[in-house]
């Protein structure tokens, strides 16, 4: 029965079209809270939103001075460095894109109880905005992988003008979906933000991000694909840095994946919204 | 009729309230009950219709902000209904929204943005808002640094300009001075002129009485009255500042006669007032009539009768003259009966007992006390009040601290005479008194007992006050010497 219910064709079609007939009426105050959500998270400090850029640039710099670097790992023979950072990146940049995202998503409503409570308002809005904040450093991140994936010769253009469209609108609709899930959960079970950085922590270790093909343990080839995450990063990679045979049936999961992600998430929040109150 | 604006179907909600967290998680996984329950709101229905102002009153913890919420739909009912039809704008808190690093004009923008309405429609009302608030100078300085009352203006203008179909105002109208008041009022009542619906909730019971059209009490999650604001206004009162009953016990019944009149009244648990029950006092109630629409008619026929209030209860020789169970129709009474008000009334200057006075003419109130047990440090008070509940004159004797206390012994008698000049404009108006001691505890509090009309003047409009004001034209002294000789030859 609840099955059944998660799958009805039509309640999620009819999720996809209401959350879609929202935002579009709220665009405005979407893209108000949206913006205001970057910039207040640095208001008050010298360096301002630069550190939007910033923040990310220097952690990605770390991740692969110790791979790259220390580690000496390669994608190839013929790889003097630039392949893999190529490589690390592009799985790196969407991981880390999900990380600030799940990390701020469970405290989206619960961090607003005065707006949730007190006025006539749209709280779908919170959570999608959490979502769509992560992205200009998203695209700061991409635009640095696009520019070593092109002095490692591997850029094409098939990959960067079709393929990434495609997998940052699934991305959106996969970081918006857990935004709400988390949300509306986070409400109620308020441990859920402890549980989720840590599982974002380990995550990283235990997706194929950093690992290149050739260095993975084979037995811990099955537990990627265990993971929806997987499947995301597989599809940036191949986007970013060439296509990549293996796993080319990504393309089909991480739709998938995606939607179903955003279908359940919204309906969960809109299921739990009329209880925020309570436990406000 | 048309649909009401908000309409809500015996609605209840019940808080579940976990001592610590991690009870949700067990009760969720085992399905044994770890929460306690508290009932915030029991079966309340009412109606706000289309084009008028409803006031929710009612003490802290009533449940007046849960049930705003709940119109409001940021928090679900436990059970019944709510309807709401047309864009609601909420005030529930002051500031809420405003971020308060941000400068007022860029709040206006996402308070604006929040409320529905798109970055052009924010643009083109932006000055009208500041105008409203009157922040002109301080628009572009952060709202933290704004006084509680600048955040009250801004978040009231804000929200009225939005142009919702309902408004909720959860004591918004307190803050603010008095200036600020008199505008929000302004506006309120221009929304209702638009046919807009409004709901509001107020401690004050002076706003309500003046604003509203209808009034809802709410005590302990459940509605004790409701109807018109000064009756509705009267019970508040006394719930506030009347003797401590425990209104959840259930209190017998009694033919019928209850605390307000019958249709305002949805349950049998009856407010404090009832407690005039227990010892022989014919309760106001009593003599209320069953709908408040005969108020407005035993008002009518006042001109019938000589306005004087008689205790019934006492053998008094006026009590049999007709006059004394029907005073006003709509006397509200409390206390706890230790002295009581046995008559109550106005003499005028030939001695005679009078109800249509005349204005700037000497006249005196006169109350009748007796003592049914000891009592100390006795005081009195006398209140006037217009049909809507607006209080134009009040003063009490603890008030003049030249006048001593007063103390009377069982079965004492004190005629208590109060001379005043009529300052009163043309119409009718409502005399309360009240005797209490010094500690405040109400022996007998007779509110709206006396209905009096004053007798229009020929020479002044429609008003509360006659202050008796004489126009006087002058010439200022320089001029005049300038201008004696062209004023000279307009006289012939």
């Amino acid at each position: 029965m609840p099955y059944s219910r998660v799958m009805d064709v039509r309640k999620n079609v009819g999720a996809v079209l209401e959350a879609a007939r929202l935002t579009w009426r709220r665009r405005e105050l979407v893209l108000e809270m949206t913006r205001r959500d970057v910039v207040d998270r640095y208001a008050g400090q010298a360096l301002g939103s630069s550190w939007a850029i910033i923040a990310p640039l220097l952690t990605m710099a770390t991740y692969i001075f110790a791979f790259g670097v220390i580690f000496r790992s390669r994608i190839g023979p013929d790889d003097n460095g630039t392949g893999y950072v190529a490589f690390a990146l592009a799985g790196l940049v969407p991981w880390m894109g999900l990380q600030d995202c799940l990390s701020r998503a469970t405290m989206a409503i619960i961090g607003n109880g005065n707006l949730v409570k007190q006025i006539v308002f749209p709280s779908e809005i919170l959570p999608l905005k959490v979502a769509l904040g992560t992205l200009p450093a998203l695209m700061v991140g991409l635009f640095a992988t696009i520019g070593v994936s092109a002095m490692a010769g591997r850029i094409d253009p098939l990959g960067l003008l079709v393929l990434l469209p495609i997998a940052l609108v699934c991305y959106i609709l996969l970081l918006a979906g857990l935004s709400y899930l988390l949300a509306a959960v986070g409400v109620f079970v308020r441990d859920i933000k402890d549980l989720i950085a840590f599982l974002l922590t380990i995550g990283l270790f235990l997706h194929p991000i950093l690992y290149t093909p050739a260095s993975t343990p084979p037995w811990l080839r099955p537990y990627f694909f265990a993971s929806p995450f997987s499947y995301m990063i597989w599809c940036f990679r191949d986007a970013l840095i060439g296509r990549d045979p293996e796993h080319i049936w990504s393309w089909a999961v991480f739709p998938v994946i995606s939607i179903l992600a955003f279908v359940l998430g919204w309906r969960t929040f809109r299921m739990l919204k009329p209880t925020f109150g309570n436990a406000l | 009729m048309s649909d009401p604006a908000i309409s809500t179907i015996s609605l209840g909600k019940i808080f579940r309230v976990w001592r610590h967290p991690s009870d949700i998680l067990k009760e969720a996984l085992t399905g044994r009950r770890r929460h306690s329950e508290f009932e915030a709101l029991r079966d309340v229905s009412f109606n706000v219709p289309k084009g008028s102002v409803v006031g929710v009153m009612g003490r802290n913890g009533a449940g007046k902000s849960t049930l705003l919420r709940i119109i409001a739909g940021t928090l679900d009912a436990t059970s019944g209904t709510v309807s709401v039809a047309g864009r609601v704008s909420a005030i529930l808190e002051l500031g809420t929204g405003f971020h308060p690093e941000y400068s007022g004009r860029e709040n206006v923008f996402l308070g604006g943005l929040c409320l529905g309405l798109t970055r052009a429609e924010v643009a083109s009302r932006l000055d009208e808002i500041v105008a409203f608030a009157e922040l002109q100078e301080f628009i572009d300085q952060p709202f933290r640094t704004y006084s509680s009352g600048m955040q009250a203006r801004l978040t009231f203008a804000v929200a009225t300009a939005v142009d919702p179909d309902i408004l909720i105002i959860d004591e918004a109208l307190a803050v603010g001075d008095a200036r600020f008041a008199l505008k929000s009022f302004d506006r309120v009542r221009q929304f209702r002129r638009h046919g807009k619906s409004i709901l509001l909730v107020s401690h004050n019971i002076n706003h309500v009485v003046s604003i509203c059209d209808h009034a809802v009490l709410l005590e302990k999650g459940r509605i004790i009255a409701q109807g018109e604001p000064s009756l509705v206004g009267n019970i508040y009162h006394e719930l506030l500042f009347g003797p401590q009953v425990n209104t959840t016990e259930q209190l017998p019944a009694f033919d019928g006669a209850v605390a307000a009149p019958a249709s305002l009244i949805n349950d049998s648990n009856l407010p404090a007032s009832t407690v005039v029950q227990d010892f022989g006092l014919p309760s106001s109630a009593q003599r209320m009539d069953a709908d408040v629409n005969a108020v407005s008619a035993s008002s009518r026929c006042n001109e019938m009768r000589t306005a004087e209030v008689i205790d019934s209860a006492h053998s008094d020789p006026f009590a049999s003259d007709g006059l004394s169970s029907k005073a006003t129709g709509r006397e509200h009474r409390y206390g706890d009966g230790a002295v009581r008000i046995v008559s109550f009334f106005i003499r005028g200057e030939n001695g005679s007992r009078v109800s249509n006075i005349r204005s700037l003419r000497p006249y005196e109130f006169v109350i009748h006390l007796h003592a049914m047990r000891d009592a100390s440090r006795l005081g009195v008070g006398v209140l006037v009040r217009t049909p809507r509940g607006i209080e134009v004159f009040g003063a009490n004797t603890f008030l003049l601290p030249e006048l001593p206390t007063y103390d009377m012994t069982e079965g004492d008698w004190v005629h208590v005479r109060v001379p005043f000049i009529a300052n009163l404009g043309h119409g009718t108006y409502f005399a309360s008194a009240v005797v209490a001691n010094s500690d405040s505890v109400k022996h007998d509090a007779r509110f709206d007992a006396l209905e009096f009309t004053v007798e229009q003047t020929p020479y002044h409009n429609e008003s509360l006050t006659n202050l008796n004001a004489q126009f006087i034209y002058e010439r200022p002294v320089d001029i005049q010497s300038n201008t004696r000789d062209r004023a000279g030859t307009n006289t012939p």
